[in-house]
C-alpha cells in the first residue's frame, strides 16, 4: 500500500516530507514513471499551488516554483527567451504539459535539456525543510553545485527543491543569445549536444573607457557531453576584456582550450568525436556571431 | 482513493498513487480509447486531456489527476467538435490501421481549442509527440487544417 499526499502549498508539502523523509517526490512524473521506483509514500507536488507561481524576487531573480510545467512556462511573457527556445526543444506538447525545470534539475541525467541553459543563468536551486517545530527554513545553491552526478543531487531525505531561481538582472543586457540541441530528430529526441550562450559586446566605448567591441560578459555551457552540463568560468574571464577583433584573432587557440577540457562519451545516440566536432562548431559559430551587432 | 472527473462525471479509483493513468482507464473504467504504444511516454497513442491539456496516460501517474478533470476519447466522442474531426479525418485520408487515431485526435482538440486557426506549422508541432506508422502524417494535418476551415464556432 503506497500513501499519497497532496498538500496544498509549499509549507505543507516540507512538513510531510518531514514526518516522512524519503518519501518520493513527484512534480510532472514524466521521469518518475518512466523508471518506476518502488516507493511506500509518495508526495505530488503539483497539488500545491504555490509550487506553480513564476514571480520576480526582490533583487530581480525569476523565481520558477518546482512544479509549474513547461507549457505553463511557455505561455509565461517573464521567461527569458533563451529558456523559452530550449523549452520548445524539449519532448513534445503531451509531455511538455507535466514535465518541470525543477525535475528536469533533480533527476540529474547528463543530457538534461534545461541545464546549460541554467548554468549559464546562474541559477539556484531553492531547497526547502520544515524544522521540527514547523517552521520552514530555505537554502540556495547553484544548480552546477546542486547536480553531483549522473542522478545524484545534494538533497537530504526531509528536503524539497521548491523552485529554481535565475539571474534575470545580469542576463538582461546580453545582446548576444544563443541555444542550439542537436538531435536525431526536432520532437522527442534525447540531445547529442546541447549548447546555450550569451555575452555582452561593448557597442560604443565599453565599461571603464573600453574599445568599442569589447566583449564585457562571456559565458557558455553545453550539454550532453559530461555528466552534467559543463561551463567554465576561468576561461570565460579570460575572454573578458578582449575586443571582438583580438577573439577572433585567437579563435582556434580559444577552441582548443575549450576542447581540452571536453570529453565527450560515445553511446547509443552518438560517438564522442561527432560530440566533439559539434561543440568545437557551436562555440566558434557563436564566437564569430560576436562580429555582428549587437 | 482517488477522485477526479472523468469524461464529465466524478469518479473515484482505487488505483495506487503512482498506477499509470493508462491502466486505470482501460483496466478499471473500461475505457478502450487511449491506446497503449510504447508505454514510454514517447508514442502518443495513449493521450487524453487533462483540465484541456494533451498529456500522455502512461507516465502520468494515477495520483496526479486527484481533482482534476480527464476526458478520453470515449468521452469526447459525444461532442460536435469530434463529429467534424471524424469527417475530416476519414475525407483526408487520415486513418489507415487506426492505432494512433484517438491519440491524434485528442492532440487535434488540444490544438483547436487554445488556437482555432493553427497554421500547417503550428499543426505539425502539436502532433509532434504522435507517432503514425502508416499515414505519413501530412493527411492527418490537412485533416486537422480542414476542420479547423469547418469549424466555424466550433473551437
Ligand atoms: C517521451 C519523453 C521525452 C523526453 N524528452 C526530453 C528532452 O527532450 N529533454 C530533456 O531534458 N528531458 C526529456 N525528458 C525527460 C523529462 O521529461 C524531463 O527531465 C522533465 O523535466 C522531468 O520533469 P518532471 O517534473 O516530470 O520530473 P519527475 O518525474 O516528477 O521527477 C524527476 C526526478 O526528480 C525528483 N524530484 C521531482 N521534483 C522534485 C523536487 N521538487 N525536489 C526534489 N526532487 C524532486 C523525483 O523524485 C524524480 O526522481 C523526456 C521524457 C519523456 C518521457
Ligand atoms: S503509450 Fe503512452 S506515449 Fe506511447
Ligand atoms: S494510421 Fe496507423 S499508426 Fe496512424
Amino acid at each position: 500500500m503506497v500513501n499519497a499526499y497532496y498538500p496544498k502549498s509549499a509549507d505543507e508539502a516540507l512538513r510531510i516530507r518531514h514526518a516522512h523523509p524519503g518519501a518520493q517526490l513527484v512534480c510532472g512524473g514524466t521521469d518518475a514513471m518512466v523508471r518506476k521506483v518502488p516507493a511506500e509514500d509518495v508526495i505530488l507536488l503539483g497539488s500545491a499551488a504555490d509550487l506553480k507561481d513564476v514571480t520576480r524576487e526582490k533583487d530581480g531573480r525569476l523565481l520558477i516554483g518546482a512544479a509549474a510545467t513547461y507549457a505553463q512556462l511557455l505561455r509565461n511573457p517573464l521567461l527569458p527567451d533563451i529558456l523559452h527556445r530550449c523549452i520548445t526543444g524539449i519532448a513534445s506538447p503531451a509531455v511538455r504539459s507535466a514535465g518541470t525545470i525543477a525535475g528536469n534539475v533533480c533527476n540529474a541525467p547528463p543530457a538534461g535539456d534545461t541545464l546549460p541553459v541554467l548554468y549559464i543563468l546562474d541559477a539556484q536551486a531553492v531547497i526547502g525543510r520544515a524544522a521540527e517545530d514547523g517552521t520552514c527554513v530555505f537554502r540556495r545553491e547553484p544548480v552546477p553545485e546542486f547536480i553531483k552526478g549522473v542522478r545524484k543531487i545534494d538533497l537530504a531525505p526531509d528536503e524539497i527543491v521548491t523552485g529554481i531561481s535565475l539571474d534575470l538582472p545580469s542576463y538582461a543586457d546580453m545582446n548576444h543569445r544563443y541555444y542550439e540541441k542537436v538531435g536525431a530528430r526536432k520532437a522527442e529526441a534525447i540531445s547529442k549536444v546541447s549548447f546555450a550562450a550569451c555575452a555582452r559586446t561593448a557597442s560604443g566605448a565599453g565599461e571603464d573607457g573600453a574599445p568599442a567591441g569589447t566583449i564585457e560578459a562571456f559565458r557558455v555551457s553545453f550539454g550532453s557531453v559530461g555528466v552534467s552540463a559543463l561551463r567554465f568560468p576561468d576561461l570565460e574571464r579570460e575572454i573578458c576584456g578582449m575586443t571582438v577583433r583580438e577573439a577572433a584573432g585567437k579563435r582556434e587557440l580559444l577552441l582548443s582550450r575549450y576542447m581540452e577540457r571536453i570529453h565527450p562519451i560515445s553511446d547509443q545516440r552518438s560517438t564522442a568525436e561527432y560530440r566533439g566536432q559539434v561543440c568545437r562548431n557551436l562555440l566558434g559559430t557563436f564566437l564569430d556571431s560576436l562580429a555582428d551587432f549587437p | 482513493m482517488i477522485t477526479f472527473t472523468l469524461n464529465g462525471e466524478n469518479v473515484s479509483s482505487r488505483a495506487e498513487p503512482m498506477d499509470r493513468l493508462l491502466d486505470v482507464l482501460r483496466g478499471e473504467f473500461g475505457l478502450h480509447g487511449p491506446k497503449e504504444g510504447c508505454g514510454e511516454g514517447e508514442c502518443g497513442a495513449c493521450a487524453c486531456l487533462i483540465d484541456g491539456e494533451l498529456h500522455n496516460s502512461c507516465i502520468t501517474p494515477a495520483g496526479a489527476v486527484q481533482g482534476h478533470s480527464v476526458v478520453t476519447l470515449d468521452g469526447f466522442r459525444q461532442t460536435p467538435q469530434y463529429r467534424l474531426l471524424e469527417e475530416t479525418f476519414a475525407e483526408a485520408g487520415a486513418v489507415q490501421c487506426g492505432f494512433c487515431t484517438p491519440g491524434m485526435t485528442m492532440a487535434a482538440q488540444a490544438i483547436l481549442s487554445k488556437n482555432p486557426h493553427p497554421d500547417k506549422d503550428t499543426i505539425r508541432e502539436a502532433i509532434s509527440g504522435n507517432l503514425c506508422r502508416c499515414t505519413g502524417y501530412n493527411m492527418i494535418i490537412d485533416a486537422i487544417s480542414l476542420a479547423a476551415e469547418r469549424g466555424h464556432g466550433l473551437w
